[in-house]
């Protein structure tokens, strides 16, 4: 079965991760700009970072045969830098139309201050301007609340539910997402947010419309495979492999789509991310080998 | 009369677009009255053209090497043309062209890194640009490195011995072929064979193989007996 991990922080990730998800079936990754754990300080080292998410990233990705995607946008952290977000601000519609930006994210709430509502606002200002989908971040305090006004101020800001994909959902929240018609992303992370025994009772209560898997792996403790153990269990627990098919691929694909800049042919034709079409891609020397290199007592 | 870069990469577009694609084009370059409009109509250029390759026509090719000489852009692909031609286009003044374009850099993806490299020997004021080109030949984005190593007169024409022998260690390092690097055999300097050299030690001494197409640019050994032989 083919696989996308429609959230995961690759930047704050080893080669290792890349290999082993290549190896599980992930054929595209998604990667929300977001915070680094350490704040930034300046317009510039935030510009840096999304430059890398369209760059180096995509690079490196494609070296494992994973075709790398990502979201642009201020997250909720950093929007209470008010000098920082303004910079942000200035160069985000620049970024927004590079290729394999697939929406505005991930954006919304951390603790619900004023400064974090406008340029939440703004933001997804820009995502109806630019017809991309929006991906938002619900908080992890309040986050019942956090959700509801997250959905509300999309639809107040003239968003349509179907291009707004709500992230790190649970058992709280998922109905509230689902009637409004938005889609509904849940995050299978230890400890903090969803397990994936719980991820199987969502679907098997919910069914598997507009139901998305992610794992948001990043700098913390997280599991970049998420999302194909979640599949794993799911079917070993008697979930419809349809079902699992449309929450760990299909689902993130078709939500993503309508930004025109993920598509399945980029992986059905071919691994092959380089932009020229010569010569065949390589790490230095090495083919991009995703099984027994990383157990190996031997390397040359 | 094809008599620039401009000309001929609007000679290229013409028979491969629309005549409403080329209006588009016509009007970007107009339109790109500040930095922020250049950047958005550069960056959205690629979805109005598609990235089919332009599969150049051998007298269109043998046009653009006359224009500059060693420029081969036959695995050129249609948004590349159209890219450069609105780089060109769009700025008669050379300081905001400088200036805007290396803007550009800092904020571009990895084909719009690819379409600028390969287009700094287009550009106005070549010799302007010799920082940046080594800072190309630095990437180790593959795609990036390429763009300014392999096809392309500008390392040969316009870098110091330095960073062109640099150029050349890394594209053995990445596996680029060398018989691709314009000018490299008039290039070659003692410098340069000796770093060559050093190598193909290291290799050997690393029991890792060395591309056989490298013996081509070393000097044959010195205590060949054929050589040696050879009537005086």
């Amino acid at each position: 079965m083919k696989y996308i991990d429609p959230h995961v922080h690759m930047s704050a990730r080893t080669t290792d991760d890349y290999q082993r998800m290549a190896a599980a079936g992930i054929v595209a990754v998604i990667e929300p700009a977001f915070w680094l754990g350490q704040p930034r300080t300046s317009g510039a080292t935030y510009r840096d970072y999304l430059s890398s998410l369209v760059g180096w990233e995509r690079f490196r990705a494609s070296q494992f045969g994973i075709r790398h995607y990502c979201t642009i946008g201020l997250n909720s952290k950093e929007a209470n830098n008010e000098q920082l977000a303004e910079e942000v601000m200035d160069i985000l519609p620049m970024f927004l139309v590079k290729e394999g930006v697939v929406a505005v994210g991930e954006i919304g709430y951390d603790d619900q201050t004023p400064l974090e509502d406008r340029y939440f606002r703004a933001q997804l200002t820009l995502a109806r301007e630019l017809n991309l989908p929006v991906q938002i971040h619900t908080p992890h305090r309040d986050k019942k609340q956090g959700t509801r006004r997250s959905m509300a101020v999309a639809l107040e800001m003239g968003l349509e539910p179907s291009m707004v994909i709500v992230d790190h959902n649970n058992e709280e929240t998922v109905a509230d997402v689902l009637d409004g018609g938005f889609w509904a992303a849940f995050t299978i992370y230890p400890n903090t947010k969803m397990g994936n025994e719980r991820m199987v009772e969502i679907v098997r209560r919910y069914g598997s419309e507009r139901i998305i898997v992610d794992s948001s792996a990043d700098w913390g403790v997280s599991d970049p495979l998420s999302v194909p153990k979640t599949a794993q269990l799911m079917l070993e627990r008697g979930i419809a492999r349809e079902q699992v098919e449309e929450t760990c691929y299909l689902n993130a694909l078709r939500a993503f789509e309508t930004s025109g800049q993920i598509r399945e042919s980029d992986w059905l034709n071919g691994i092959d991310q380089r932009e020229s079409f010569n010569g065949n891609s390589v790490l230095r020397g090495q083919a991009p080998r995703v099984d027994a290199v990383q157990d190996a007592l031997v390397f040359e | 009369m094809i008599d620039s870069p401009s000309v001929w990469l609007w000679s290229c577009l013409e028979p491969r677009l629309t005549p409403r694609q080329l209006d588009v084009l016509a009007g970007e370059s107009r339109a790109c009255v500040d930095d922020r409009s250049f950047f958005r109509a550069f960056a959205l250029l690629a979805r109005g053209t598609g990235k089919s390759a332009a599969e150049l026509a051998p007298w269109e090719l043998r046009t653009a090497a006359r224009l500059c000489e060693g420029w081969a852009p036959g695995s050129w692909r249609i948004d590349e043309l159209a890219r450069l031609w609105l780089v060109l286009a769009a700025h008669a003044d050379v300081d905001t062209l400088v200036r805007r374009v290396e803007a550009l850099f800092a904020i571009a993806d990895i084909g719009e890194l690819v379409t600028l490299y390969r287009g700094l020997p287009l550009f106005p004021s070549p010799q302007r640009w010799q920082a940046r080109a080594s800072e190309g030949a630095r990437s180790n984005m593959k795609d990036v490195f390429e763009a300014v190593a392999l096809d392309n007169p500008y390392p040969a024409r316009f870098l110091q011995d330095d960073a062109f022998n640099q150029l050349v260690l890394k594209a053995l390092h990445v596996e680029s072929p060398l018989e691709r690097i314009h000018g490299l055999r008039a290039r070659l300097n003692p410098r340069l064979t000796a770093m060559l050299l050093d190598y193909v030690s290291e290799r050997r001494a690393a029991r890792r193989p060395v591309d056989p197409r490298l013996f081509h640019y070393l000097p044959l050994a010195p205590a060949s007996a054929t050589t040696e032989r050879s009537p005086s």
